[in-house]
């Protein structure tokens, strides 16, 4: 849960009758949702959350084919093929906590936690990049993830330490 | 927003074709124009993705010349060893903007494209205040109001803004030579036929 993988089938649908005619036009319509609109309202996964909606805040941070972008800032129809993982899709399938997951746990990196998917997916992807090699790259890479309860120092550690963990810092 | 048709070009002269229609725009990496959309400064009728067009954004090498596909994300370009190495002022500047998330798909043809970040022209509409550049004619709120970072020079009774790219801050304004050892070529790509201005 959590791994989508936009299918052609999202963007057509064939038939005739009246019913699917529904569901072909909600289908379409999907489409031009912007990804963070289409992964709350329509699939039901809600871990990320909407903060500015204009692309500063981070807080809607998913993994495009691996890559950290902001789900505010991208139609829905712009992932067609692509792999789409959010917070739901970071901890094991076992349910096993990923890495960055208990080490914001040991760190206490969040307070109010509404910033918090977007920092474990953006931390998840910043280490994997190879930025996470000390505080001022982490601080520099993460820049993108904003916390109005300024938990900063430690999500700053607890990303260090994940990395650390899966022998990802420099 | 209001709706909108979507297509995905097949490549340059499908978008070009597609641009040829009135009310059409393009996306690549969709950093500006979703907000644009949000905050009513423009309402297409289609959008014409063109950002699958992975060739147009390769960054190569040739000589002393290094070309710079228009479709290359800032990341792309801000952490490629031959631009970090011989055109440092540009891959600096890429790594300076936005954040990381954003500049996995903002790409330099679009950062060049963007419009500028004047606090009272990037309002929601309707905007309370006068904007020459939302509405001709309305004024220019930016000229006794906030304006500490708006421009310096150049500026005229209908707008203070500043262009916002960040090659805008690699041109040395007080010389004609590039301040690089090689020359950057930096080319939309996709060809001239596309109405990329605005």
């Amino acid at each position: 849960m959590g791994d989508l993988r936009v299918r052609p089938s999202h963007a057509r649908n064939v038939s005739s009758d009246h019913e699917s005619d529904m569901r072909n036009e909600s289908a379409l319509i999907a489409l031009l949702l912007s990804n963070v609109d289409y992964l709350r309202e329509q699939a039901g996964l809600t871990g990320t959350k909407k903060g500015c909606n204009e692309g500063a805040c981070g807080a809607c941070t998913v993994l495009i084919d691996n890559k950290r972008m902001n789900s505010c800032l991208m139609f829905l129809a712009q992932c067609e093929g692509a792999k789409v993982t959010t917070i739901e899709g970071i901890a094991g399938a076992d349910g096993a906590l990923h890495p960055v997951q208990q080490a914001f746990i040991e760190h206490d990196a969040f307070q109010c936690g509404y910033c918090t998917p977007g920092q474990v997916v953006s931390a998840v992807a910043c280490i994997d990049e190879g930025h996470a090699s000390d505080e001022a790259s982490v601080r520099e890479w993460m820049s993108g993830n904003l916390c109005r309860c300024s938990a900063y120092p430690q999500i700053t550690a607890a990303v260090l330490d994940a990395a650390k963990r899966q022998g990802k810092r420099g | 927003m209001n709706n909108f048709a979507f297509a995905i070009a097949s490549g340059p002269e499908d978008a070009a074709a597609a641009l040829a229609q009135p009310g059409t725009m393009i996306v690549a990496g969709g950093t500006e124009l979703l907000n644009w959309m949000r905050l009513g400064i423009v309402a297409p009728e289609r959008i014409v993705d063109i950002g699958r067009m992975r060739e147009h954004g390769q960054i190569r090498q040739d000589g002393e010349r290094l070309t710079i596909g228009a479709l290359a994300t800032l990341n792309e370009v801000g952490e490629h060893p031959v631009a970090r190495e011989r055109a440092s002022v540009l891959a600096e500047a890429c790594l300076k903007a936005a954040s990381a998330q954003v500049r996995h798909r903002a790409t330099l043809g679009g950062n060049v494209l963007q419009k500028t970040r004047c606090a009272y022209f990037r309002s929601e509409a309707p905007l309370p205040w006068g904007c020459n550049k939302r509405q001709p004619g309305s004024g220019c709120a930016a000229r006794d109001g906030l304006n500490d970072r708006h421009a310096i020079f150049g500026w005229t009774d209908a707008s203070k803004v500043t262009r916002a790219s960040v090659l805008a801050d690699t041109e040395d304004p007080l010389s004609s030579k590039r301040s690089e050892t090689c020359r950057v070529n930096v080319g939309p790509s996709v060809g001239p036929g596309l109405g990329l201005g605005f």
